[in-house]
């Protein structure tokens, strides 16, 4: 790093220190630019470490695993958990509704709630991953095996073996 | 990935890491039948670091004497459970949730000894009484990993702690977070618990009964806090002794600055109870209030704050970070005027010091539920909106009647009006 963008680096980081509010670009695979705020980019552990490390925070981070769609709506879920504050009873009822409302819309669109949690698992949003898996686990809570693998579309690849096996554990049930 | 090709297996795409991940939000025989789905998820349940035992019991009976009816259903599981952190391929377990609806002892395998949440919720219906009496006795330093645990969320449980001289002195270094939700104990164990975990952060104390054993005379009625990391403190309702000692009154104390603590809400129905204990109880309540100072946010459910005497030396509480404050008035006496003028005065809150509102005082919630229109909210209103000089909001809610409009009209030219007459 030539020592022109080092002092400005510096320079930045003085003005984050009393601001608090850099801006932070993400580029998803199809190239297109997401800028966002520190404070919603860090809800990401995988872009806070990278920030943290001083990685190349001026060119902005590219997400080749991650498409516009899903990033967007990652986006949409950081920025209110990173932006808001959550002090209150009230702020954190307004969070929580946020939540509910954000995962009942992610839940009608199958394919896109997998998107997003892949993202949030690579990404490392913890918050965003827990909500997704959680909302995944209640579509299969209560089902038989037989209703699961149909619901998903799961192939029945057990071996005569494998199923005595389970049964054997099974008697114990 | 055949069957992805086909747009067949939703869950394909998805990591093992994912899928164990989701495993663990399913209760332990949900979690159990996963491995009957295909080769790919017969080994991933036992990779699932938490284990849901959520069992809903009927028929539990609730007095000390009697005996749980015993359960088959419950024995099977429980049978299984062993088995399963026996069997081979177990990852340990960090998170354990659930009821076992009995009695007896969890007796932690060699897969359980890292647990780090446990997470112990008893589901009697609705009947009350088993708030008064144990449901699950649970032998804290038998059952629990002391040196990994990290969460206990406990509900309609009896605790209790072996004699003092087995317990360690911190037994429990990575306790951070303590929910009890209806759960009974003597009071010393429960202060011994919590003096056991100095990196508690999190304390959460609703419905809770005190029992009392006469041959415990160590028991003097005052619950001492001691948690100096604490950052969030909640007290919900009903602390009460049972089996009586000197009525109900429950000594607070906090006996640690706890200078990290950001968040309080005390519910306190409690100190409407005992109107002839009025002075010990009022200088526990200001003691006790002031030594959660350093809070940055504040709420406060006392109904009978108005009534509560100030102490005589005039120390002011000052709440030197309080950043929020939400304050919660009970209206269901009918006499509003009576108490009206109680706290009208605001003997806590004008008693914490006008520095305060004036230099960091930020955010006022003022909810009224109001039986007859008077122009309280409003004075209270203008109190905040000519003392507050860095207030940002300041919110009345008063349900039906519609004194905000009327108020925020005017929060405006109050402060105006105050800071004019602050220049001259």
């Amino acid at each position: 790093m030539a020592t022109g963008s080092g002092a400005a680096a510096a320079a930045a980081d003085a003005e984050e220190k009393e601001s608090g509010s850099r801006m932070i670009t993400l580029t998803s695979n199809e190239g297109k630019a997401f800028v966002v705020t520190e404070a919603s980019a860090r809800q990401s552990a995988t872009i806070r470490s990278m920030v943290d490390d001083g990685g190349c925070v001026d060119k902005g981070f590219p997400l080749p695993n991650v498409d516009s769609k899903t990033l967007a709506r990652v986006i949409q879920y950081c920025d209110e958990h990173g932006n808001k504050e959550a002090h209150t009873v009230d702020e954190r009822a307004a969070l929580a509704k946020f939540d509910k409302d954000f995962i009942a819309e992610l839940d009608a669109d199958k394919a896109f709630l997998y998107d997003v949690t892949m993202a949030a698992n690579y990404l490392h949003i913890q918050g965003l991953f827990a909500l997704t898996t959680q909302c995944i686990a209640d579509t299969i809570k209560g089902k038989t095996p037989e209703e699961i693998r149909t619901a998903f579309g799961i192939e029945y690849d057990l071996t005569a073996q494998d199923e005595e096996e389970i049964k054997e554990e099974d008697t114990h049930a | 990935m055949a069957a992805a090709a086909e747009g067949g297996d939703l869950f394909s795409g998805l990591p093992d890491e994912v899928l164990v991940k989701i495993i663990s939000f399913l209760s332990f025989t949900d979690a159990a039948r996963t491995a009957a789905l295909s080769r790919r998820w017969q080994p991933l349940w036992l990779c699932s670091p938490a284990l849901n035992l959520n069992l809903v019991c009927s028929g539990i009976s609730y007095g000390h004497r009697q005996r749980v009816p015993s359960c088959p259903l419950d024995e099977m599981l429980y049978h299984d459970v062993t088995a399963s952190l026996r069997a081979p391929g177990r990852h340990p377990v960090t998170k354990l949730s659930g009821g076992p609806g009995r009695r007896r002892p969890i007796q932690p395998p060699r897969a359980m000894r890292r647990t780090e949440e446990l997470r112990v919720q008893i589901d009697c219906g609705n009947d009350d009484r088993s708030s008064l009496t144990y449901v699950y006795r649970l032998r804290l330093i038998s059952s629990i990993p002391g040196d990994t645990i990290r969460i206990l969320e406990l509900a309609r449980c009896r605790i209790e702690l072996p004699p003092p001289d087995h317990a360690a002195p911190f037994p429990f270094p990575r306790l951070a977070v303590l929910r009890l939700e209806r759960c009974s104990s003597p009071m010393r164990d429960l202060a011994t618990l919590i003096s056991a975990a100095p990196n508690l952060a999190t304390l959460h104390i609703a419905r809770h009964s005190f029992c009392w054993y006469p041959e415990r005379d160590c028991d003097d009625g005052r619950f001492v806090l001691h948690c100096p990391s604490l950052t969030s403190l909640t007290l919900d309702n009903d602390i009460t002794c049972i089996e009586g000692i000197r009525g109900t009154l429950v000594d607070l104390a906090m006996k640690s600055k706890a200078t990290d603590l950001t968040h309080v809400y005390l519910n306190l129905q409690i100190w409407y109870y005992s109107p002839g204990e009025s002075d010990a109880t009022a200088s526990t309540f200001w003691k006790f209030l002031g030594s959660l100072r350093n809070t940055k946010s504040l709420k406060l459910n006392v109904p009978a704050m108005g009534s509560i005497p100030l102490l005589d030396n005039g120390d002011n509480i000052v709440f030197e970070n309080l950043k929020h404050l939400e304050v919660e008035c009970d209206t269901e006496t009918d006499d509003w005027h009576h108490s009206k003028k109680e706290v009208a005065d605001l003997p806590g809150l004008t008693g914490c010091g006008f520095d305060c509102l004036q230099n960091h005082l930020k955010r006022v919630v003022l909810q009224f539920q109001m039986e007859d229109v008077n122009c309280f909210g409003v004075r209270l209103a203008k109190f905040f909106a000519e003392t507050c000089k860095v207030l940002d909001v300041l919110q009345v809610d008063d349900g039906a009647h519609n004194f905000r409009r009327h108020i925020n009209n005017n929060v405006g030219k109050w402060r105006t009006n105050a800071s004019e007459k602050q220049k001259r």
